[in-house]
């Protein structure tokens, strides 16, 4: 799958999660007060889903998750199952 | 630190829970969270029921329902228990202590050690540290050692961050000396910390006041006062995920066994979702780490481990088969496990207080 199509999916994940179409891929999702940490779990649980990885337990915290690029390298870097 | 103990043993658990049973759906409507966010929580975290003590209901009454059930089955006798040492954050009173409470309502004799210890999740593994050094004075034959709380009374219903997980219960060991393996414990606790699992006001320093029953709103929409419990959950949650795995791999390092030979990891449970990336980051199979508890009662603190065995584990008939690990992570922050064999557990049960 090209990069742009997973970052584009994470965006539909998000958009889903949170019900909104506000968010961009440019979106500081932390500071702009898209994702707090419960919103973390749920995303982790349907990326882990969706693309079957598993999230390693010490990178979920509020840094990896602050935009889309960084949810990216998340999903590139996780272990598949 | 890295402590090890001789021939002491685990003889005897009773977990006793309270009747009153919330299940998670009851609350949702006050957490700041969609039905469907809510939901899908629920099955991540594992949020089901919890078991909260009635409005009276204190930790003096839920330890000695347990204690009166002990003494009838006659797994211990009332001349025989040489102290009590009671782990708990909610106690009966600021003074006197609660293990006091107990003994004078079970009518113990007056040479009955009392003492009560302000801990919480990692609080078995200090309770059976205490007991194991008091056996050590070789005075003492057994000790009833406690952990109970009844926090589910100091959370705000609109906290979602420990409102749908919080349960009370009660447990009470029987703690001996007898011949056993030698027992690993691994110790360690972080002050500078310590605010990230607060109940802020109610102590000496900050007594209530109308200011403190005031609730106020966080960012993530939470709804708490300065009476209830504090949890920042990302932080305790990295916590976890920075210590427990590496203090595993330590204490079986440093004593020379293999994670195969664990037959049973006991862990405190916070929540399922923790429970599961442990076990990934550990590669420990999920059904050698058990994560039910959580859901069926809630997570009630220190007592969370010994439910755990009470439910869980399953003595075989070879020694070495009983060989398991328990760990306890939280206020303090304090995170702790111990290695034991528990060969001699020769009576576990759950019993309800209505």
């Amino acid at each position: 799958m090209k990069p742009e199509l997973i970052k584009k999916e994470i965006l539909n994940i998000i958009k889903k999660i949170k019900h909104t179409s506000k968010i961009s891929i440019k979106s500081n999702l932390i500071k702009d007060g898209f994702l707090d940490s419960f919103d973390i779990i749920i995303l982790v649980s349907e990326i882990e889903k969706i693309f079957k990885i598993k999230v390693s337990g010490d990178k979920i915290n509020l840094k990896n998750f602050s935009n889309i690029d960084q949810i990216y390298n998340l999903v590139k870097n996780a272990s598949k199952f | 630190m890295l402590l090890n103990f001789k021939d002491k043993v685990i003889s005897s658990i009773i977990s006793v829970i309270p009747d009153k049973k919330i299940k998670f759906e009851s609350g949702m409507k006050n957490y700041n969270f969609s039905k469907d966010q809510n939901l899908k929580l629920k099955k991540i975290m594992g949020f089901g029921a919890r078991h909260v003590a009635k409005k009276k209901m204190t930790v003096s009454d839920l330890s000695i329902h347990g204690i009166k059930f002990l003494i009838k089955k006659n797994i211990i006798k009332k001349k025989d228990i040489g102290a009590i040492i009671l782990v708990t954050q909610t106690p009966d009173h600021i003074i006197p202590p609660t293990s006091n409470i107990i003994q004078s309502k079970l009518n113990l004799s007056n040479n009955t050690l009392c003492l009560d210890i302000n801990q919480g999740c990692a609080g078995y593994l200090i309770g059976l540290m205490v007991s194991f050094n008091i056996l050590n004075l070789k005075k003492f034959k057994k000790i009833l050692l406690i952990n109970a709380d009844v926090l589910s009374k100091k959370v705000s219903k609109f906290d979602r961050n420990s409102h749908p997980l919080i349960g009370d219960a009660a447990t009470i060991s029987v703690v001996e000396n007898k011949k056993n393996e030698k027992i690993f414990l691994s110790l360690n606790m972080d002050g500078k910390n310590a605010n990230f699992l607060k109940i802020p006001a109610g102590g000496i320093k900050i007594p209530f006041s109308k200011f403190t029953s005031k609730l106020k709103t966080d960012k993530s929409g939470n709804k708490r006062s300065l009476e209830n419990l504090f949890m920042k959950g990302d932080e305790v949650y990295l916590f976890i995920m920075n210590t427990v795995p590496k203090m595993i791999e330590s204490i079986l390092k440093k004593n020379k066994l293999y994670l195969e030979q664990i037959k049973y990891f006991f862990f405190h449970q916070p929540n399922k979702f923790i429970l599961k990336k442990l076990s990934e980051k550990m590669n420990i199979d999920e059904d050698k780490m058990p994560n039910n508890i959580v859901g069926m009662y809630g997570n009630s603190s220190g007592a969370s481990i010994p439910i755990n065995i009470c439910k869980n584990f399953k003595k075989k008939s070879t020694r070495k088969d009983n060989l398991v690990c328990l760990a306890g992570f939280g206020v303090g922050l304090t995170w702790a496990s111990m290695i034991i064999n528990l060969s001699s557990l020769k009576f576990k049960k759950i019993i309800k207080l209505s």
